[in-house]
């Protein structure tokens, strides 16, 4: 196409042709700008604790990890100790339930088209929360050759709960999405009725499971990090692929099946993405609450809404959002621990506050 | 070419199609037109393929719809909806770059190629100076502008507009239609526009259909199907029909039920008497 310049008017026409046409390029460094940074909050992170390890080390020890990387130790084993065997697992642990929650709650934000969506919305929480309830007062062993099966049933409980809300918003015509959060708030209801009635009359030792419901990192290890991994990857990377579709969707059902999308597929592919990722996560972590509203949020209000960018670099927020929300958990009134959700809700709140008051627009 | 072959459409239990049969051709402008609720959106949502017909044939250039998947369907078929949703964050150009979809895979980004298709597409509808502003902040009529441009990016033989002109004042009614016209025109593309405004419709089409009992109660040009029998017995109302002082076609004018304006005198004795009784 040509565009020619002819006196100012036109002047300003092609420089607007020529934006449009040039498209503004993929902001990859805001990722890699994102990842460094969460990276820099997990090292500060591990130094510290009860024990200080300055960053300095915390980094030589990572280093000596590393294949072909010989340093000499000069620092105490119990450093080594504490941070490979306390203080990584549960960062690393931290991290990626950050990451899958924050993901997780902007792809429901982006699939129901509402801001105020997260993670939770259709029954995963409560679903969860009747699984290990179930497991406690039933008097399953808690343990079956060495695995707890506490997450197992929490993970089982989110994803039934999930498809009984789909089985039964799900109609002729396709899913009716505003019929399906209805149907997960009617599931939630009720499976958080069953989880009372078990806890009145269950078994008196009822702190496993509130010590799960409130949510937190303090008996993490690295196994609960590999476990959810396999669930999170595939998620993560389908959803993104779904990224430009997912703009798309913010038209409505109608627009978006005439601009030859796939709706119905779209719905069930990424609400089963999002929520075997958030099942996993919740399964090891319990509930944390705050993360997956409040990062892709406030990664669309500072960024704007294109779901190609605001669905990796929420999941970065998210993932060093909830680092530092643990880093504060377990430090603040060392030596007892605040649970973690208390953190995310008491930093989470406020800040959401002020991106809103910052940007008046309303932002959808 | 579109042709519609014998649709029949139900909702629920309420028949809205009974048969209806109607063709566009390569760069015809085909008005839709008939009473609220004769099933001009319908018919439109029919050929979309939001709705699947219980009875009926849609064929572009010969083939069946039915054999289509959403994403052929959509390079074929574009839509300009009365009411659309917008994501208000949006800026024009993300907007109308949505209409690229259709021809791109699933893991594939807009390329040059179809940002230059978008820009064309702005040009057209004269919103390029708009294209980096937020959806919210644009008026009725440019919002309407940017989803025609949308349509346009969509570059598919046929185009659907549900009442394209309802909402806007009228110097951008006669914009978007003239932007309609300049399409079928440029591109011999068919369109296929459902019309509230009678006079609007003749103006610019070059074929009318007259919906009335679910089936094609009129179809011609707007001069033998834009009369004052036929708008008497579709519509239910009397009219005038008069000749546009631009091209001769009809001009329709309703006449009030009420007596007071059958004659100018009796217009003015009413007004006397309203006015001392």
């Amino acid at each position: 196409m040509s565009v020619r310049a002819t006196g100012t008017f036109s002047g300003q026409h092609a420089a607007d042709a020529q934006r449009v046409v040039r498209g503004a390029p993929y902001p990859w460094r805001r990722l890699v700008v994102g990842a460094l940074a969460v990276v820099a909050i997990g090292i500060v992170a591990s130094s510290q604790g009860a024990v200080w390890i300055p960053p300095l080390t915390v980094l030589e020890i990572l280093a000596s990890r590393l294949p072909l990387v010989e340093i000499a130790p000069g620092w105490p084993d119990s450093s080594e100790t504490i941070l490979w065997q306390l203080r990584l697992p549960r960062i690393v642990l931290a991290g990626i339930v950050g990451l899958a929650l924050a993901f997780s709650g902007a792809t429901y934000q982006g699939l129901f088209r509402n801001p105020l969506a997260d993670p939770f919305l259709i029954g995963v929480a409560s679903g969860a929360g009747l699984g290990a309830i179930i497991v406690l007062v039933t008097g399953v062993p808690l343990y079956f050759q060495g695995v707890s099966l506490l997450p197992m049933a929490a993970f089982v409980g989110a994803v039934l709960a999930v498809t009984a809300a789909y089985l039964i918003a799900r109609q002729s015509e396709g899913l009716p999405l505003t019929t399906l959060i209805l149907a997960g708030v009617a599931i939630a209801s009720l499976t958080g009725a069953v989880t009372s009635l078990l806890m009145l009359r269950g078994d008196p030792d009822l702190r496993p499971v509130l010590s799960w419901l409130l949510g937190g990192f303090i008996s993490a290890q690295w196994k609960h990090s590999w476990m959810i991994l396999p669930y999170l990857v595939p998620s993560l990377l389908l959803v993104m692929g779904y990224g430009r579709i997912l703009n798309v969707f913010q038209l409505d059902d109608e627009q978006a099946k005439q601009l030859g999308v796939n709706v119905e597929r779209t719905k069930i592919l990424l609400i089963g993405a999002a929520t075997m990722s958030t099942a996993a996560a919740v399964s090891f972590s319990g509930l944390i609450g705050f993360v997956g509203l409040i990062a892709p949020h406030a990664v669309r209000l500072m960024w704007g809404a294109d779901y190609r960018f605001l669905l990796p670099m929420a999941a970065l927020v998210g993932a060093g959002f909830l680092i530092l929300a643990d880093l504060i958990a377990r430090t603040v009134v060392s030596p007892t621990e605040l649970p973690v959700g208390v953190v995310t809700a008491f930093c989470g709140a406020p800040f959401f506050l002020y991106l809103l008051r910052r940007r008046k627009t309303v932002a959808m | 070419m579109l042709t519609v072959d014998g649709l029949y459409f139900a909702y629920k239990d309420s028949p809205v199609l009974r048969g209806l049969n109607l063709t566009a051709g390569r760069g015809e402008l085909v008005g839709l037109v008939g009473p609220n609720g004769t099933g001009k959106t319908t018919v439109l949502r029919l050929i979309s393929g939001v709705l699947s017909p219980s009875d009926g044939r849609i064929r572009v250039d010969g083939q069946d719809l039915r054999t289509f998947k959403a994403a052929e369907r959509a390079a074929l078929i574009s839509v300009v909806p009365q009411n659309p949703t917008l994501p208000l964050t949006f800026r024009v150009v993300d907007l109308v770059l949505m209409g690229r979809n259709p021809h791109l895979g699933l893991m594939q980004w807009e390329g040059r190629r179809d940002r230059e298709i978008a820009w064309r597409a702005m040009e057209l509808t004269e919103i390029g100076h708009l294209a980096q502003r937020p959806l919210g902040s644009l008026s009725g009529g440019e919002r309407q502008r940017a989803v025609v441009a949308m349509a346009l990016a969509q570059e598919a033989p046929v185009m659907l507009l549900d009442e394209p002109t309802a909402s806007l004042d009228l110097a951008h009614q006669i914009g978007i239609m003239d932007m309609v016209r300049d399409f079928q025109g440029a591109r011999a593309g068919t369109v296929l526009v459902a019309m509230h405004d009678l006079t609007l419709a003749a103006q610019y089409c070059d074929r009318i259909v007259m919906i009335a009992d679910g089936r094609a109660y009129a179809d011609g040009p707007p001069g033998s199907v834009l009369t004052a029998e036929n708008i008497s017995a579709v519509y239910g109302a009397d009219v005038f029909i008069l000749a546009h002082p631009q091209g001769g076609t009809p001009v329709v004018l309703p006449r009030s039920a009420g007596r007071r304006y059958d004659a100018p005198g009796e217009a003015l004795r009413h007004t006397d008497a309203d006015g001392r009784m």
